[in-house]
């Protein structure tokens, strides 16, 4: 986007679209269940019948948003995002149809961890959390190696103070 | 280890004070239904007995345990009556100094006096709810000086007789100041809302609206009483609108030295507050609509640390600023900082992208008009003249917002201008920006625009946002920022 910073060019790991797909799969599979047993407890003590309605169109909507979160997404969210570390600035880039830039001054970088879910570890990915003073950033999933030092190219960079702050 | 001291005795009274403040209406109560023999009544004397007691037990117990020291560097303090605390807070973390003097305070030539600090959580500030005014003289002073050294270990006679600057004072309002504030801040309205809240409470404890009815309805008869009454009551309102304008913002003083800013205000309650020049995180000029057709500006400081209250909030130079004169102050104040005359517009292009984003509001409202299609005023169309006129309305804002939107990235500085009846002025320092986005949607791809966002310390942390500013200006932006070394001094 920019000519004279670079662009962030770092991607994620391949392995970031199963391990996306599995988190939302987990995730929806609990919402179905959940909807499921409601389901059930409307019929069992045969609640009004709007109630059956609430619940498939949340079942509807649950489903429609499977197909976004588990068949589409990941892929997109893989493609277009880019992480870019130097001496001065964090920069993350992601989103297709909501694009976003941040760039972020390493010197105000307060802290920043490594992350590893069940999901995760199943691929050997994990997520990095950065927090400056006014908000949080993630990277969501990196190979380990590559996690590790990033993390600690981060905190390498952010020992810098400024004056005044 | 040096001495620890304790705080001033009468703390403990302030402290009581404050516990009868919040005690007041079961207090109230109480007293009220004192020769009642219900169990609700006599619980409630059970209560408040206990309370006081436990009360005064507590902060005897509190300050005796409760202990401070302060050295050139730091505070020292102590607490805890079962579990000890030992705090440290240094002085190089302390980003402004508050001081309270409520009636009571003045009563017994006392004073508090709070020193905030910008990190978060329950411990941000160190507090003294009561002390002598010699005291709190002293702790500022030496906070100040120690910001004023820099460097805490040098400390030769002649840069402390250097760091005796002088203070110029560089507003008090006039009488005409005044009475031009009462105005614009409708603060004669509160006679109305005070009068109404009254009533209500009043009305609860005697049956006083039967008897009022009676009243009124007579009263009524007689067109030249109401009149009387309602001119009789304008005036009432305006006079005690600018008497209670007067003791809120009478003794408004702004002034500063070399390194700090100062501003005072308040007649019976005063509060003070100070600030390093070098820790004002961004300038915020706020315009209400009735102030803009005053041609008067209201000029904060954003400090990271907190800034008190909404009433007792003095990080404000006076609200009441002819808007010019506002500009030039925060010239002589900050010379740090420098207001832009001439900013920029957002190109057509932007409105446009800003005209044709989706109305999700209208939308959410017209669903279940066009469903249910009730009849609004008596007209069976009215469902559809609500819808329109809405939908009129929300296209007109954006069009005021739009109007209203204007910016200026120049040199050390950004400054950004928005809002639909109140117009907003954001000015901060590019070193004084933490970190800087830039967002499009698809639509803002299309149009070839993007939001930009930055964020700077305060409390709460302050996201600033202008949607809609050309691409290329965004990119600008964003080259601007990482430019932004070049001020930057590192440790």
């Amino acid at each position: 986007m920019e000519e004279d910073i670079q662009t962030p060019t770092h991607c994620l790991a391949v392995e970031a679209v199963p391990a996306l797909r599995w988190g939302s799969t987990i995730s929806h599979v609990i919402m179905l269940a959940i909807f499921g047993v409601l389901y059930a407890i409307s019929v069992y003590f045969s609640w009004w019948s709007w109630t059956h309605w609430i619940v498939y169109g949340f079942t509807g909507l649950t489903l429609i948003s499977a197909v976004w979160s588990i068949g589409l997404r990941p892929v997109y969210f893989h493609k277009h995002f880019r992480y870019g570390v130097n001496d001065e600035f964090l920069q993350i880039k992601s989103g297709a149809f909501h694009e976003s830039y941040e760039l972020i001054p390493m010197a105000k970088i307060q802290a920043v961890s490594t992350n590893q879910g069940p999901i995760l570890r199943r691929f050997g990915l994990y997520s990095l959390e950065i927090e400056t003073m006014g908000s949080s950033h993630g990277i969501p999933a990196l190979p380990k190696e590559v996690a590790i030092e990033v993390r600690n190219q981060i905190a390498r960079y952010a020992k810098i103070r400024e004056v005044d702050e | 280890m040096m001495k620890m001291r304790r705080y001033h005795p009468l703390s403990i009274l302030f402290e009581f004070a404050a516990f009868l403040k919040s005690y007041a209406i079961l207090a109230f109560v109480v007293v009220v239904n004192y020769g009642s023999d219900s169990w609700i009544a006599r619980l409630g004397r059970i209560l408040l007995l206990v309370s006081v007691a436990l009360t005064i037990i507590a902060s005897i117990l509190k300050w005796i345990t409760r202990k401070y020291a302060v050295d050139e560097l730091a505070f020292h303090l102590k607490t805890g009556i079962f579990e000890k605390t030992e705090r440290t807070v240094y002085f190089d973390k302390i980003q402004n100094v508050q001081r309270h003097t409520s009636f009571l305070h003045k009563l017994f030539g006392m004073t508090s006096i709070t020193f905030e600090t910008g990190t978060s959580g329950m411990n941000s500030n160190v507090k003294f709810d009561a002390l002598t005014r010699l005291e709190a003289d002293r702790l500022e002073s030496l906070v100040k000086e120690f910001m004023q050294l820099g460097k805490p270990t040098t400390d030769s006679e002649t840069e402390k007789a250097a760091m005796t600057s002088d203070r110029v004072v560089h507003f008090t309002p006039t009488r005409k100041d005044t009475i031009k504030a009462s105005f614009t801040s409708f603060s004669f309205l509160i006679i109305l809302v005070i009068g109404a809240s009254l009533f209500s409470k009043v009305a609860q404890l005697f049956e006083v609206v039967d008897y009022v009815k009676g009243w009124v309805a007579s009263v009524l008869i007689s067109g030249w009483i109401i009149g009387g009454i309602v001119v009789g009551l304008i005036v009432l309102a305006v006079t005690i609108g600018v008497i209670w304008t007067f003791v809120k913002y009478g003794n408004y003083e702004i002034a500063s030295d070399e390194e700090r800013i100062y501003i005072s205000k308040g007649v019976l309650d005063e509060t003070a507050f100070s600030i390093g020049k070098k820790r004002v995180q961004a300038v915020e000029i706020t315009q209400s609509f009735m102030k803009r057709i005053l041609g008067l500006a209201e000029v904060k400081l954003i400090s990271a640390g907190n800034l008190g209250d909404d009433e007792d909030e003095v990080s404000s130079l006076y609200p009441f600023l002819p808007v010019k004169r506002a500009y030039a102050m925060i010239a002589e104040l900050l010379p740090d900082y420098q207001v832009v005359p001439d900013t920029e517009r957002l190109p057509r292009k932007s409105l446009l992208a800003r005209l044709i984003k989706p109305y999700w509001f209208w939308l959410i409202v017209t669903i279940p008009l066009t469903i249910f299609r009730p009849e609004v005023f008596e007209l069976p169309i009215g469902w559809a003249i609500v819808s329109i006129t809405l939908l009129v309305l929300l296209i007109l804002s954006r069009v005021l917002g739009y109007w209203n939107t204007s910016y200026a990235v120049k040199g050390r500085f950004i400054q950004l201008s928005q809002g639909t009846f109140e117009k907003t002025t954001f000015l901060t320092r590019r070193d004084k920006i933490i970190e800087v986005s830039v967002k499009r949607t698809k639509l803002q791809q299309w149009f070839g625009v993007a939001t930009i966002g930055l964020i700077n310390r305060a409390k709460p942390v302050r996201h600033e946002t202008l949607p809609d500013m050309p691409i290329k200006e965004a990119q600008q932006f964003v080259k601007w920022y990482a430019e932004r070394t070049k001020n930057v001094q590192l440790k």
